[in-house]
Order: structure tokens, then C-alpha cells, then sequence
């Protein structure tokens, strides 16, 4: 046996531990041969004296006695397990009730959801596919739009103006019209109150939804005594350079084309306001 | 126990408490610990004795397995506290009144037991338990390896070093004893 092979025994040996009778003779016999390995068995041998000395000295120590919290513990744990019934009776209440109010959550989320949809759904589907101006055939364009020289006078609010815009209307769906194409529109309640030209674009009908207008400019002079009759609201085109004269921007490579608008006539033939379309 | 019979609990205290015990005052080295830690060991047996499974080890190494998690959080809990010293002198105190006819082998025993204590307290926590399992609780390498959650080669490599270094920490007292001596002799 090497010196190695008896510094790997040498615990075994010391502690008394089974061991191979050959193996046992073998690290013997080089303990008694080699010095350094019988110095080494020497002292684990002396150090487990030591240890048992130990041991022996903890194994006299007092052990403490059995504390009252730990049968208070033991009883009261008794008393728990006793009642098994009764808890998984609880238990299973509370897993009922949590699963009860997770589902009225999930069902209360997806009946908002559904709500949420549906009253997104018809305002989107209500629109045209292609919602925006659209460009229409130069006949149509021909027979819808007036000229400026000769305006379309539109009825004044009263007894047959329902009717004439009912017939305006049915005209248009007619001939699958553009709402953005609507020539003329009824501006009864343009003078109601304080006569002023504050109309919006949204105010005037729903078919001119898609239209984008500018806010009424006034044409010279206009008071609410002049507005106070009504008037007549016309659509005409006119030169884009007419943009400049209103104070708004034009684009000069596109100064040859016409710009739409609204002119508002007052009830004596004057216009009072004019408002520009796209 | 698990049916409920207190005089089961008591005799598993009265079979099972001395080594938990001694285990944790082994590696801790303080009384009062060991107490708390026997205490606790037996309430977390009342508490959870459905976790105990018998096919993976016997009721001693459950036992030590749950002692040894709570001394080494109880260790690593107080380890940035101070000992006043009181206590270990007091148990010393306590250990030489015992003695009874020949004072002055008493002494020496009790100091060779105090400083064999002292180095195995002073062994990292890994190396101190092995000694305390395999040699002062003299548990097989089995058995330990089954407490301590590892291999039996683990067991054996650890406790060869622990012995190791047990060694070579009570080597210097003992030179230094030697040399006083011979500084002695000079001086006579």
C-alpha cells in the first residue's frame, strides 16, 4: 500500500469502520513500516480520543423537558384535524363563491365588449367605402353644379321647401350621388337667432357630412337686421384665385382650375356670405 | 401520534429529543439554542407529519434534517452578534464542580474537551456538521449522507478534510505549549 492509498483509509481505520480484511492487514502493515503515515494514524487516533471525549461530556447534558407549548400545539392541532368536514366544507364554499364571481367578471367584460362593438360597428358601416370627395363625370358635374352667373336659387324655409329638398334628395339617391356633390343645401336656421353666419359644416345635413368647408366669410356688409328675412344658399364654382381675395392660401400651379363654394344671398338679392368647399 | 395519543408524542420526545439535542448543541455551542431548536424540531413534527415518508429515510434523520435547516438559519441569523462569553464559562464552571476525586486529570480533561469544542465550532458549517454526525453522533456514512442530503462519498471526503483541519487547529496550541516549555528551560 502507498502512502496515498492510507491517507484515503486512514479515517476508516481510526473510526473503526468496516473495512476489507486485505485491505485492513495492508494499511497495518505500512503504518508500522512508513513514519510519516504512523505519525498520521497517531493523531487522527488521538483526535477521535478527543471527540469521544466529547461526545461523552454533550451526552451528560441535560435534556429539556417537554415544553407545555408543544402538547398546547399538539391538542390544538388535534382539535383542527377533528373538524375536517366543517373546513373543507368552508373551503370549498369560498373556492364556489370566488368561481362564481370570476365567471359574472368575464361574462360582465364580454357583454361590455359586445356593446362596445355594436355601437361602432353601424357608424363605420354607414360610411361609403371610399368616404372621402369624389370626383364625378363632367355631365353630372354639368347638371348638378350652377353657374356663377346664373344661381340656382334655392327655396326659402316655408310650406314647400320640405318638399323641395324631399324631391332634391330622392334626385341625388336617384342618381347615386355623392352626398359631397349635393348642390344646394336649405339654410332655414342659418338666420334663426342672432342671424349671424355661424353655421359648421356638420349643421347642415348629414349628406354633406364628407364635405370639407371653410367657416362663412362675409361679403361686405352684414348685420343681423340684413339676415333677419333669410336668404338663399347657393353653390357656384368659382376661379381659385378668388382663394387670394379671401385672404386664403392658393396654389399657383392649380390656379386655372375652379374651387367650389357656397354663397349666401340675402332676401335682397345681396351676398352676404360665402363659404368655400372641397 | 398522528392518531392523536399524547403519550406517543412523549415517548417520541423521550427516544428522539437527546439527539436532536445534542446535535444542535454540538454545532451550535450554545444551550439556549439547542433548546429552541429541540422545541422547534417537535412542533414542526406536530405541525407537518404528513411531509415525514418513511421510504425516504427514518424517523432520526427526518428529525435531524429539519434540526439541522433550523440551526443553520438560527447560525446564520446570529451571526452578526457578539457572544458576552458568560455562558460558555459558566458551563465550565459547571463541568468542573462535577468533578469528583482527582481534581487537577479533571482540568486537564475538561480543558482538552473545551478546546476540541472551540476548533469544531470554528470549522465552516458544511465541514462542522460531518464531524458532528459522523463522529460525535457516530451515525454511519449512510445515515449521514441521508440527514445531510448528499452522497456517501461527499460524506467521507468532507470528514476527511474536516479531520484535517481539526488537526491542524489543535496543532498550534500544542506547539506553542512546547515552545513555552522550552523557554523555560532557559530561563532555569
Amino acid at each position: 500500500m502507498k502512502c496515498q492509498d492510507f491517507e484515503s483509509n486512514v479515517n476508516d481505520l481510526t473510526r473503526e469502520q468496516m473495512m476489507e480484511a486485505s485491505v485492513l492487514a495492508e494499511a497495518l502493515a505500512h503504518g508500522e513500516e512508513c513514519e510519516a503515515c504512523a505519525r498520521r494514524l497517531e493523531e487522527q487516533r488521538s483526535l477521535s480520543f478527543k471527540l469521544r471525549a466529547l461526545a461523552r461530556e454533550t451526552n451528560s447534558a441535560k435534556l429539556p423537558p417537554m415544553g407545555n407549548d408543544l402538547l398546547t400545539a399538539f391538542r390544538s392541532r388535534q382539535a383542527a384535524t377533528s373538524r375536517p368536514a366543517t373546513i373543507a366544507s368552508r373551503h370549498s364554499r369560498a373556492i364556489v363563491a370566488g368561481a362564481m364571481a370570476i365567471a359574472a367578471m368575464v361574462l360582465i367584460a364580454i357583454a361590455v365588449t359586445v356593446i362596445r362593438s355594436r355601437s361602432v360597428t353601424p357608424a363605420a358601416q354607414s360610411l361609403p367605402p371610399s368616404s372621402g370627395p369624389k370626383s364625378l363625370p363632367p355631365a353630372e358635374i354639368a347638371d348638378v353644379t350652377p353657374d356663377v352667373s346664373a344661381p340656382q336659387p334655392l327655396p326659402l324655409p316655408g310650406k314647400n321647401s320640405g318638399r323641395e329638398d324631399r324631391r332634391v334628395a330622392g334626385k341625388n339617391r336617384h342618381r347615386n350621388m355623392n352626398p359631397s356633390v349635393v348642390p344646394v343645401q336649405s339654410i332655414a336656421d342659418v338666420s334663426n337667432k342672432d342671424g349671424a353666419a355661424r353655421e359648421t359644416p356638420t349643421s347642415i345635413t348629414s349628406d354633406s357630412a364628407a364635405e370639407i368647408t371653410t367657416d362663412f366669410m362675409p361679403v361686405g356688409y352684414a348685420s343681423a337686421t340684413t339676415l333677419q328675412d333669410g336668404g338663399q344658399l347657393v353653390r357656384v364654382e368659382l376661379p381659385r384665385s378668388a382663394l387670394v381675395a379671401f385672404g386664403l392660401p392658393m396654389n399657383v400651379n392649380r390656379y386655372e382650375e375652379k374651387v367650389k363654394a357656397d354663397v349666401f344671398f340675402s332676401a335682397d338679392g345681396m351676398a352676404r356670405a360665402i363659404r368655400f368647399v372641397q | 401520534m398522528l392518531a392523536g395519543d399524547e403519550e406517543a408524542l412523549a415517548a417520541l420526545y423521550q427516544r428522539r429529543a437527546r439527539d436532536i439535542f445534542r446535535f444542535a448543541l454540538q454545532m451550535c455551542g450554545s444551550r439556549a439554542l439547542a433548546d429552541d431548536v429541540t422545541q422547534e424540531v417537535f412542533m414542526v413534527l406536530i405541525r407537518e407529519a404528513n411531509t415525514f415518508d418513511a421510504a425516504r429515510g427514518s424517523v432520526n434523520g427526518f428529525l435531524i434534517g429539519v434540526a439541522r435547516n433550523h440551526v443553520l438559519r438560527r447560525l446564520r441569523r446570529e451571526r452578526f452578534y457578539v457572544s458576552m462569553g458568560e455562558e460558555s464559562q459558566a458551563e465550565t464552571v459547571q463541568v468542573i464542580s462535577r468533578t469528583t476525586e482527582n481534581p487537577l486529570d479533571d482540568i486537564s480533561r475538561t480543558e482538552t474537551i473545551e478546546s476540541v469544542r472551540k476548533a469544531v465550532l470554528a470549522l465552516p458549517e458544511r465541514y462542522r456538521e460531518v464531524v458532528v454526525l459522523c463522529d460525535l453522533q457516530e451515525m454511519s456514512y449512510l445515515e449521514a449522507a441521508e440527514v445531510l442530503g448528499c452522497a456517501v462519498g461527499t460524506v467521507r471526503s468532507r470528514l476527511h478534510r474536516a479531520r484535517a483541519l481539526l488537526i491542524e487547529k489543535m496543532r498550534p496550541a500544542e506547539e506553542e505549549e512546547a515552545v513555552d516549555v522550552k523557554s523555560a528551560r532557559c530561563f532555569a
